[in-house]
Order: C-alpha cells, then structure tokens, then sequence
C-alpha cells in the first residue's frame, strides 16, 4: 500500500477508511439478489379440452397423377381432435407422408391444417381435409366411416377425394395415451405422456409440466389436472392444446393436502382436502381454480380422534350425486373408522347420505355400468398396511349398488389376494385387474374376476411399489415401474377372453420413476 | 499457553506457526530427534487456512475515540446500507461475475508466490489435539468472534468448501456439508468426542454456542488419524474453551431484531493450589418472528405471493460449559468437562405449509475426562478419554403439522466412550496409535399412539487406527489405516408387533489412507492425500423408525474414495503485506449412497442406491496489512454429479452449488474493530433433474459489524458493538421452502475483566 493512500486511510478516521475499503469489495462483488419464486410457467389462457391423437392412412387406389409409373395414391396423416364423445370438434392435421404407384412422392402442405371430426354414436367422419399436395397435383378428401365394434379405438371407411371425385378406404387407430406424473421422491415431479400407436409403437414425451414431488394425476370431465398433495397443496390443470402446459395453479389452501378432483361441468370443480381442519369436499371454480364453496365432511368422521378427521379421498361421480370415499382415521394414523362413501348432492353441495363399506381406507372408485344395466361403484379397500401398525386385511374391493346407494358384496376379498389392495383397475365386468402387497412390501399385479372375486392369474411379482395401474377404454392396461434404476411403463392388451393371457405390448423408458398414471379416455 | 510474536514492523500482528517454513529448512531429510519430530509436528498441523489470526487477542487496544463526527459517520454508514436495499427487489441475482472475482482474487495471490519470502514465523508450543501431515484444514479461531451474533454455521461460511445448510436463521437447526457430501457424512467431534448420533441424522450445528469455543478445525476433505479416520465427508474438530491460569471474567450481552436476546457470563479462576477452572453459561432467546415471502403454495404464480410472518419460529436455550484443568495431578495433565444443553423451539415447517404448534425440546449432557500421563522414553504422547452423554428429544407434533400424523415423541439416548491415543517415536518413524471403544443405546416412545413404545436400538464400536509418519528427503508419508468392528442390536417391544423384529447386525471394514507432503522450498509445501472411508449407516435406517420408515438390516455403509493435493505457503509483500495461500484441487466419488425410496403404504426403505463424483478447486488466501488491517478470501469451485446410473444420472447433486466464496475485511485501528463480511453462495438445484425453475438463485450477503473499546482500566474494558447481519435485506434460503431473516441489528456489549486484552 501506497504511504499516500494509508495517510489517507489513517487520516480520515476508522469509519471512512472502513467505509472506502468495504467500497473497494463491493463495487465489483455487487449487493447480492433476492429469492425470488422462479418465473411463472403457467399459460394463463383457458385450457382445452382434452382430445384424441389418431393415425390415418388414406388409400385411393384408382387415383392417377402425370408422370406417376402406376395408378394409386397412398397417404399418412395424423389427426389431433380437440375434444372427444359425440359431436363435432375441431381438429389439426398434419400430413406425414404419401406414395404414388407405390414410391415414395413429395408431399406439401397446402392448407390451413385445420379440419374438423364429426362423431355421432358409431359413425365417425371429417371435414375436408387439405388441400395437400402430392407431386405437385393438389387433393382434398373426406373420410367417412365407423367405430369398430371390438376396438373402440380403430375406425374404418371410405375416402372421397373431391377434386377427382374419385372414392377409397381409409383406416385410423385413434392412439392409446396416458399422462403419467414422475416423482424424483426428493423434490419435484414432471409430467409425461406415453403414447401407444399404430403397429405397436410406444413413445413418450418428457417434462411437459412441472408438478411437484407428491403428484397424482386425474383426467375428469374433459380435463387434466396435477393434484399436488402433501405440503404443497395446490391444484394445476393443464391444457392438452398447448402440449400439457400448465394452463393455471391454484392453491388449495396450505395444509390442506388435496387428494382428488373432479370436474362436474364448467361451474364446478370439487376437491377432497384430506387434512384437518379442512376435511372437506372444497367447490371450485374450473376457470382458474378460485374457491367456491366448502362442503363439510368433518360430521361423518367416526374415528375416536378429538379433531373429526374424515380424511376424504377419492371421488365418483354416478348417479347423479357425488361419491366421496372417507378413510376416516384419526391424526396419529392408527385409530380407524369404518370405511365409508359420503353422498353428496351436487345440486345442492350437500352431504345426502353415507354408504358404509366395512374394511379400513377406501381408495381407488371406479364405476362401472354392467350387462344388467346397472350401474356400479367399485371401491378398494386397502386396510392396514404394515408400518404403524401390524398389516391388518380387512377389506378387499367392495362393490356399491349406485341406485341403491349401498354396499352390495365384495369384488375382491383381500385375504383371498393375499395383501393389501394398493391399486386397481376394471377392464371389464369379468375382469379386472389389483396390486395386491403382502407384509414384505412384495407387490403382485394379478387378475381376477370381479364377479366371483377369483383370482384368476399372477402377471407380475415385484419388490418396487406399484402405486396405480389404469386399464383405458379400448383395453390396454398400463403399469408403471417406480424404480430407481429404469423407471418406466410396461403396457398389456387385455384378453378378449378372460382366460386367456395378457398380451404385453413393451415398456417404455421415463425420465422420472412414475407416480400417478391416468389415461386419456 | 499460546506464544505470540511481534512481527519486525511492530504492529503487533502475530502469525500463528507457518510450519511449512520448518519442512523448507530440511531439504535434505527430516531428522528424528524427538526435537526434530516436534517440528514435524508443527509442520503437520496447520498448514492451513486459518482464521483471521492476523488480528490476535494479544494485540495491545486502546479505547475508541468515539466522538460526535465519528458517530455521525457511522450513522451515515449504517443509512447507506439501509437505504441500499430499497427499490432493489427485481435484481438479477448475483452469479458469474461475483464469483470470478473472488477466483481472481485467489489467481493474483497465485501471482505473487514468486516473490521474495520474509519468513516471520512464531511456533505455537502447543500441538492442536488432532494434527495431520498432509490434510488441509482450516482454523477457525473462535474467540476473535466473541460477542458477536452469530452462530457456529454462520462462522463456518468462511470456510472453503463448506456449506452451510441453515433452516430458519440464529439458533435454529443448521448443518453442514464438507465438499459436496452430505450432512451425515461429515464428523463433528466436540473436544474429541463424536457428536452424530448412531440413529442417524446430521449433527445440528446450532446448540453449540460460540461462546464456549477456543476453535474450530475443519479438515475438508480426509479425516485425520487421530481422530480415527472418521468422515467420508470431512471432519470438524471443535475444542471448547480451555480454563486459563489467568483469572478473568467476561460478560456479553446483545439484542436485536427478531427479539433476540442473548446474555453469556464466563467466570476463569486458577486457585493457587488446585486446578484451573472455568465455568460459562449462556442464554439466548429470540422469536424468530421475520418476515418472508411465502408462494401461497403455488410455485408457478406470482400473482398471489404475499409476505407473510414466520411463526412458531422462537428458541430459548441454555447452555453451561464446566471445566476443570490440574496439570500436576495423577501423574499427568488431567481434564474434566461438562455441558449442559436446554433448548426449547418451534418448529415452524416449510413455507407454504407453516406450522402453529410443533415443538422440540431438546436436554443434553456430556461429560468428559481425560488424562494425559507424563511420559518419557520413546513416547510422544499418550491421553486417555473417557466420556458419556445423556439426551432427550421431546418432538410434540399436537397437529401433525410436520410429519405423519401427530407425534408425542420423546427420544432418549445414553452412551459413553472410551478412547486412548498414543504417539511412539521409533527410529525413523513417528507412529500413531487410537483404540476408541464406543456403545450408544436409543430408546423411542411415542404416546401418540396406542402403542407408544416404539422400541429401541443399540450400537457398539471398537476401532483401532494406526498411522506411521515417515520422511524419504524432502517427501514425508503418512499411511494411515482403521479397522472398526460394529454391532447393531435392535431392541423389540411387544414380542412380535411393531416395529418388526430383526436380526443383530455386525460388520467388520478397514479403512485407510496415504497422505504425503513435499518440501517446495520456501514456505511453500505441495500436499495431498487419498483414502477410503465410509459411513455406516444410522439405527434408524437399519432398523426403521415409528413406522413410516422401514428398515433395512441389509444396508452397507455409504463408501467414499476421496482424494486432495494442493499447494500452501506464504509469502511477505511490499514490505509490510503477510499473505498466506493454499489452492487445492479435490475430488470424491462415493458409492452406496443410502437413499430413501418408497415401498408402499406410506413407508420408505433406506436402500443403497447412488452414487455421485465430485471434484473441484478451493482457493484460500489471507493478507495481513500494516494499520492491523487482516482481508481473508476464500472461493470454491466445484462439479458434482450423480453417477448412479438411475434415473438422476448425469445431473448434478441438489443442494451443492458450483460456486461459493467469501471475502472479509477486519481491521482494528486505535481501539476499533470493525469487520465487513460477504458470502457468496452461486445458483443450485434443489431437486434431483435440476429443473431450472426450481433452483435457489445465486446470492451476496453481507454482514458488518462496528464496535468500539468505550472504556479501558487497568482492571477491564468495557466495548460497544453494532453489527448487521444480511446488510442488504436479501430475501434468501439455504435450503429450499426454509426462508431465512432479512437484515438484522444487534447492539452488543461485552464487558471483560482481568487477563490481557
């Protein structure tokens, strides 16, 4: 140091010299920034409702273009349909690839890419699609036809091309798809989407929203939504026209652990908030996720706890009331209530009876329209599993008479499975499908007859947790494999016979070990 | 007793033993006199970067000259600083250009080792507890913070290498991490005596108040064999303060923000006949109740941020540190030592998720004695320690706001060692001996639930370490090995119900390292060491725990190959500048890493599942200027990265940043101590993908702290103390969803009398 610049220092006092160095360390070090919450991923518009992905292929046999060696067109399309059931919805085409005479030709977009797809009971058709161009010759066509019978999921017809006016066939297979929620266990999850398409294909799409580490994924109604659960207590939709963004996040209330949701039409948005003092079925508002209403549950808990702890959890909607599965058990985990459905009123937002069910912590619901015409509730009852307390087997898969609003017998007794109930899935009335842990934490995926409760086969033993399996309309049943090492989906044809086999179609490799699994129906 | 040296310029700076200077001057081989040895011993000890010891206690102060100008000035400081902090909230965060300044700083010192050494050495006569050859390890010197607000972590920041993992703020839980390990990897000794408990867990830095500490020795990457070999992770050897043959008497006081309070009383006394004792206590409360900004649960919008109050966030402990000291007594030196820890806090959660009514109390005692035997022959040292310790941990969780439903739990744990250490001088060989024996029993009940005893579990150690200090010319060695015999015993309740009974589990595992250092010339010494080491895996992992956690008797322990070599030395500048550097090159890779992974229900099995490398660089440097003005800096770089080959493979580690630093300036003009502090900590992930959204943004924080000596008699001094913590008013976190305090004030007041000043 210069004897200059410590005269200075010694001359002007303690503080100042204090003051100029510290000036000296700062000027370049700066002054530091703030936390703050990382930049919002949210697209803040109003989210779509969930569609369908279907493959095409359009053939024009008699169709001839100058310079082609042979007659004959051959086109691949892809249709995204933003919506599903009967009616009309708009779709996006995307054309992939085409032949003439049977080579390969150019192919060039001339249109909007946009078309509709009109569905009507079995009937199945679309709007014009093109103009494309093959080869330089401009096409435009029209697919008429049908929903298969056997495959809900394949669609065969004509196709008319309107500037030769000349017919063909056409066939598309709409795309098996599930959403699954990835957890790192630690502290952030991430959703993906598992396609299953033409010619056995799987693929997935990684990372398409954030989620948190506790994430359960629920398609109701026509939408997506990430429940995420303990301590972070919020709701998120995502939005299927913007690739699965996240089209808004609401709070569900801090502490409130939010276990399910379910979306009744364009007013009404129900959430089970599982944790005291909420314990209640919250009313929300599907644009945005601003709270409603509170539909108290908290007199129907019977557990000896001093705080009523109903624990909701799972939610159907049948019959035209809400069914509210209660797990009932108090704040230590270890005092139980009777497993038990609240009926609620949607009409009225209020509680319009109680199903008792026997066993201990109701689960997954499903429901399930039989061949007598009736409609079903079937409920799994997972009972103790070990940890707090010794494993206790007291439930199974209960079967609800949805008109009576009344326990009607077991699908599934759980001493007969061997373990606790810890996922399950109907394909269909004689078949269904449950995870089944025994006091080690083994986890067997079995089939069994839901109307005499038989098992009927083993199809896999695992040491990982298992925490869902799903089964989507058209017969595919998808499970996932949490595992540290190679987390991925496994899917399986289920048998047009019950007797038969499953059929296993492949696994696809994820990013993250898989959480919560939901098709998109 | 400590000797002090005045340095040639007069200003009264002492420098603390500078051994590499010693290695330097035996070029041609180290004799093995015991004299010689001794040096050898100085030589291994402290390299390393040490605390501000540029600005000793011994150093001769006068009272401040506290005027109204000065006043003024101060004031006009303490404003700017303030005022600094407003309108600043949407700044980009700190990064890349704070912390290649500070590894620039570290490249300029580099630049200077080529200069002329004026060696000033001053060898301490007395050898810390635990020494190592070849480690690097950093000193803190504890005493030179004495009074001021802040905890053990917020200390340790100077550290390189260290992070900080802090979850609420003063006297709230905080932990530390060595080099990219985790928590529970690092070894925390108090006085010799290891502070991680068999159930598992990291060690809590914040019950161990700074008043009651002489030093601090972090060894940062490879334990050292004195202290057993202990630590995939590092070690910190924390020594509690001595009872001195001067007769003095401290009081301290602070208060400040948050309502923080804190009185410390610190009583020396050496009868003419009889031991030296020494006898401190302490009491610090504060309510914790800062402000933060809370998401509202929704971490992808903003819209609904507000800034809310922490609650449940107070503290109330209470510590007394005994100590009694005869160094003529029995043959030998002998020590006994008691704490007493009281400690009742809340436990306010996560933000978004905060909690009303969790509590912890925590009671702890440890007591301590030790002989050192005078001996002779070819004995270097010999010490017996034999210790025992007592705690509870009383979780009441009325709400279940915290865990998994409601917990009434109390946590009582006995346990008890017995360690003996020995240093033989054989020929050319200095030879290191450590048999430690050590048994810990926990017992858990929860009257939560119905069946409240929730069992226990038992842990018995017997370990041996040897080591043999060698020199071939200007290279000395030093291998070093550990065998340890461990048996876990799980203790059942309720034959047959929960939790589940398991079989004993023991295991047998050898350890070892290799550490050398060579003589540059100079004060300039290369170092390095590799070893493996391993942590065993914590009873509750093992065993499990109320019942969400299942154990895993099959566990193995966590393994780690760790490796250093770097370069240390000093050099003097432009005549009256002393700097003392150290750069070092690290690198871990650790396997079996214990992860908790689901299994169903609401359960998690530990299993051994990652595993991650890490490398990096640390630079440390210190300059000792003329007016007693002391600049310590310190910056790390490092890459960590999981290699478990599952689905995180590839990413980096959570929670480890690339970049940290640290940058302090201490000067003590004409009865001032004024200090300015700043704590870089870059960009990290919080979770296992390193998603972006999701990282804690990089930060400066700044820290000063004024004080003045107002009054000096012959008898004592009485000094005034303001310092400002997080000067800027950052809104931070050290670990993700645990917001920390904003700014923060405390007046503080220490009264000493009698001893030198």
């Amino acid at each position: 140091m210069s004897r200059a610049v410590r005269r200075a220092l010694d001359s002007a006092g303690p503080p100042v010299g204090f003051v100029m160095l510290s000036a000296m360390l700062l000027a370049p070090l700066g002054c530091g920034g703030d936390f703050l919450p990382p930049p919002g991923e949210v697209t803040g518009t109003e989210s779509a409702p969930l569609g369908q992905v279907v493959d095409a292929v359009v053939e024009l046999p008699f169709l001839t273009v100058a310079g082609a060696s042979s007659a004959g067109a051959r086109l691949e399309l892809e249709l995204r349909i933003d919506g599903a059931g009967d009616g009309q919805h708009p779709a996006r085409v995307r054309y992939l690839e085409a032949t003439l005479g049977g080579q390969p030709a150019v192919l060039e977009d001339l249109s909007t890419g946009l078309t509709d797809v009109r569905v009507a009971g079995e009937s199945w058709s679309t709007g014009r699609i093109g103009p494309v161009s093959i080869e330089g010759a401009g096409f435009e066509f029209i697919l008429r036809g049908t929903i298969s019978a056997t495959d809900r999921f394949f669609v065969e017809g004509t196709s008319w091309e309107s500037q030769s006016g000349l017919d063909g066939t056409f066939r598309a297979w709409r795309r098996h798809r599930f959403a699954l929620a990835g957890t790192d266990f630690f502290a952030s999850g991430r959703v993906a989407i598992v396609e299953l398409g033409r010619g056995g294909a799987i693929s997935v799409r990684n990372n398409l929203s954030q989620a948190s580490s506790d994430p359960v994924l629920r398609q109701t109604g026509h939408g997506l939504f990430v429940i995420n659960r303990f301590s972070h207590d919020n709701l998120q939709r995502l939005d299927p026209a913007a690739n699965f963004a996240t089209s808004w996040q609401a709070s569900t209330g801090q502490g409130s652990n939010p276990h399910d949701v379910l979306l009744l039409d364009e007013r009404k948005l129900y959430v089970t908030r599982f944790e005291p003092p909420f314990s209640d079925l919250a009313v929300l508002l599907p644009q945005g996720g601003s709270f409603r209403g509170s539909i108290p549950l908290d007199q129907l808990a019977e557990n000896p706890d001093d705080v009523p702890t109903p624990r909701p959890d799972r939610m159907a909607h049948a019959g035209g009331v809400l069914f509210v599965g209660l797990q009932d058990v108090d704040r230590t985990f270890t005092q139980y209530g009777e497993a038990k459905l609240a009926v609620v009123d949607p009409e009225l937002d209020e509680v319009a009876g109680v199903v008792r069910l026997g066993g201990k912590s109701p689960g997954t619901i499903e429901t399930l329209v039989g061949t007598d015409g009736r409609e079903r509730l079937y409920v799994a009852l997972a009972g103790i599993f070990p940890g707090l307390l010794p494993q206790e087997l007291s439930g199974g898969i209960a079967v609800v008479d949805v008109a009576n609003r009344a326990f009607e017998r077991w699908a599934l007794d759980d001493d007969d499975a061997g373990g606790n109930i810890n996922a399950f899935a109907l394909a269909r009335e004689d078949l269904g499908y449950a995870v089944v842990s025994d006091a080690q934490y083994v986890s067997r995926l079995v089939a069994f007859d839901p109307r005499s409760g038989e098992l009927r086969r083993t199809l896999l033993e695992t040491s990982q947790f298992v925490p869902e399996i799903e089964v989507d309309s058209a017969g595919v049943l998808a499970v996932p494999d949490p595992s540290f090492v190679a987390p991925q989906l496994c899917l399986y044809r289920v048998p047009a016979s019950a007797d038969e086999n499953e059929q296993p179609l492949g696994c696809v490799a994820l990013e993250l070990p898989p959480f919560s699994i939901e098709p998109l129906d | 007793m400590r000797a002090t040296g005045q340095r040639g310029d007069g200003s009264g700076l002492s420098v603390s033993a500078v051994p590499t200077a010693a290695l330097g001057r035996r070029q041609n081989g180290l004799g093995l006199t015991r004299r010689e040895w001794a040096q050898v011993n100085e030589l291994s000890h402290t390299p390393a970067s040490g605390d501000d010891r540029s600005a000793p206690r011994g150093v001769p102060r006068s009272r401040c000259d506290l005027t109204i100008r000065t006043i003024g000035v101060l004031a006009l400081v303490l404003w700017t600083a303030a005022a600094a902090s407003f309108g600043q909230t949407d700044e980009e965060p700190a990064g890349v250009a704070e912390a290649d300044e500070a590894v620039e700083a570290s490249a300029r010192a580099e630049d200077r080792a080529g200069q002329q050494i004026e060696e000033q050495i001053d060898v301490r006569a007395e050898r810390p507890p635990l020494d190592d050859l070849a480690a690097f390890a950093t000193v803190v010197d504890v005493p030179r913070h004495e009074g001021r607000a802040l905890d053990l972590g917020d200390l340790l920041r100077r550290v390189p290498g260290a992070r900080i993992h802090d979850y609420g703020g003063l006297g709230r839980f905080a932990t530390v991490s060595l080099r990219g390990s985790t928590a529970e990897q690092v070894t925390v000794l108090v006085d010799g005596v290891p502070q991680n408990r068999a159930l598992g867990g990291p060690v809590d830095l914040s019950p161990i108040p700074l008043g009651h500490l002489e030093r601090v020795t972090v060894f940062r990457g490879l334990a050292p064999a004195a202290a057993g070999l202990s630590g995939i992770g590092g070690l910190i050897d924390i020594r509690t303060r001595e009872p001195d043959d001067v007769p003095t008497a401290r009081f301290d006081l602070s208060a400040g923000s948050l309502s923080t309070q804190r009185f410390a009383a610190s009583w020396n006394a050496k009868p003419a006949r009889g031991p030296a004792l020494l006898l401190t206590a302490e009491l610090f409360a504060s309510d914790g109740d800062f402000t933060y900004l809370d998401t509202n649960s929704t971490p992808l919008v903003s819209t609904d941020d507000a800034r809310k109050t922490r609650v449940n966030n107070d503290v109330t402990t209470r510590h007394v540190l005994a100590r009694a000291r005869g160094d003529e007594l029995t043959h030998g030196r002998l020590e006994l030592s008691a704490r007493v820890l009281d400690r009742d806090r809340g436990i306010p959660g996560v933000d978004g998720l905060a909690a009303q009514a969790a509590r912890l109390e925590e009671g702890r005692g440890d007591v301590q004695l030790t002989w050192m035997p005078r001996i002779g022959g070819k004995w270097d040292t010999l010490s017996l320690t034999v210790d025992g310790l007592v705690r509870r941990d009383e979780l009441r969780d009325p709400l279940g706001e915290v865990g998994i439903g409601v917990q009434d739990q109390t946590t009582d744990v006995r346990g008890g060692g017995l360690a003996t250490l020995g240093r033989l001088v054989l020929a050319d060989h200095r030879l290191l001996a450590r048999v430690e024996l050590r048994h810990e029993r926990v017992r858990v009940e929860d009257r939560a639930l119905t069946l409240a005893d929730r069992g226990g579990a038992s842990r018995s150690t017997a370990s041996l370490t040897v080591e043999d200090l060698f020199s071939m010319g200007r290279v000395s060695f030093a291998p070093a090995a550990r065998l340890e015999r461990r048996e876990d015993r799980f203790t059942a309740v309720s034959a047959g119900r929960l939790p589940p009974p398991t079989d004993d589990v023991s295991e047998t595992r050898l350890t070892g390292k290799l550490g050398l250092a060579v003589a540059l010339g100079g004060s300039w010494t290369l170092r390095g060491s590799a070893g493996r080491f391993h942590r065993a895996p914590g009873l509750m992992e093992l065993f499990g725990d109320r019942g969400t956690i299942a154990g895993n008797p099959r566990l193995t322990p966590e393994r780690g190959l760790n490796a250093e070599l770097g370069v240390s030395g000093s050099l003097v500048f432009a005549r009256e500048w002393h700097a003392d550097v150290e750069l070092v090159a690290f690198g871990s890779r650790v396997e079996d890493m214990i992860l908790w992974w689901p299994r169903g229900g609401s359960t998690v099995v530990p299993s051994n599942l990652d595993k991650a490398r890490l490398v990096g660089l640390e630079a440390w440097l210190r300059i000792q200027g003329p007016g007693r003005l002391a600049i310590e800096a310190s910056a790390t770089v490092q890459d960590t990265e999981d290699i478990s080959g599952g689905f995180p493979d590839g990413q980096p580690l959570p929670g480890r940043p690339e970049r940290e630093g640290f940058v302090g300036v201490h000067w003590l003009p004409r009865g001032w101590d004024l200090r300015w502090e700043l704590t870089y900590v870059g960009e990290n992930p919080t979770d296992r993908f390193d998603t972006p959204a999701l990282r804690l943004p990089a930060r400066v924080l700044h820290d000063a702290r004024i004080g003045c000596i107002v009054h000096q008699s012959a008898r004592g001094e009485l000094e005034l103390g303001l310092e400002a913590l997080n000067v800027f008013d950052r809104e931070t976190r050290d670990v993700a969803r645990f917001p920390l305090p904003g700014r923060m004030l405390f007046l503080e007041l220490a009264w000493r009398l009698g001893g030198e000043r």
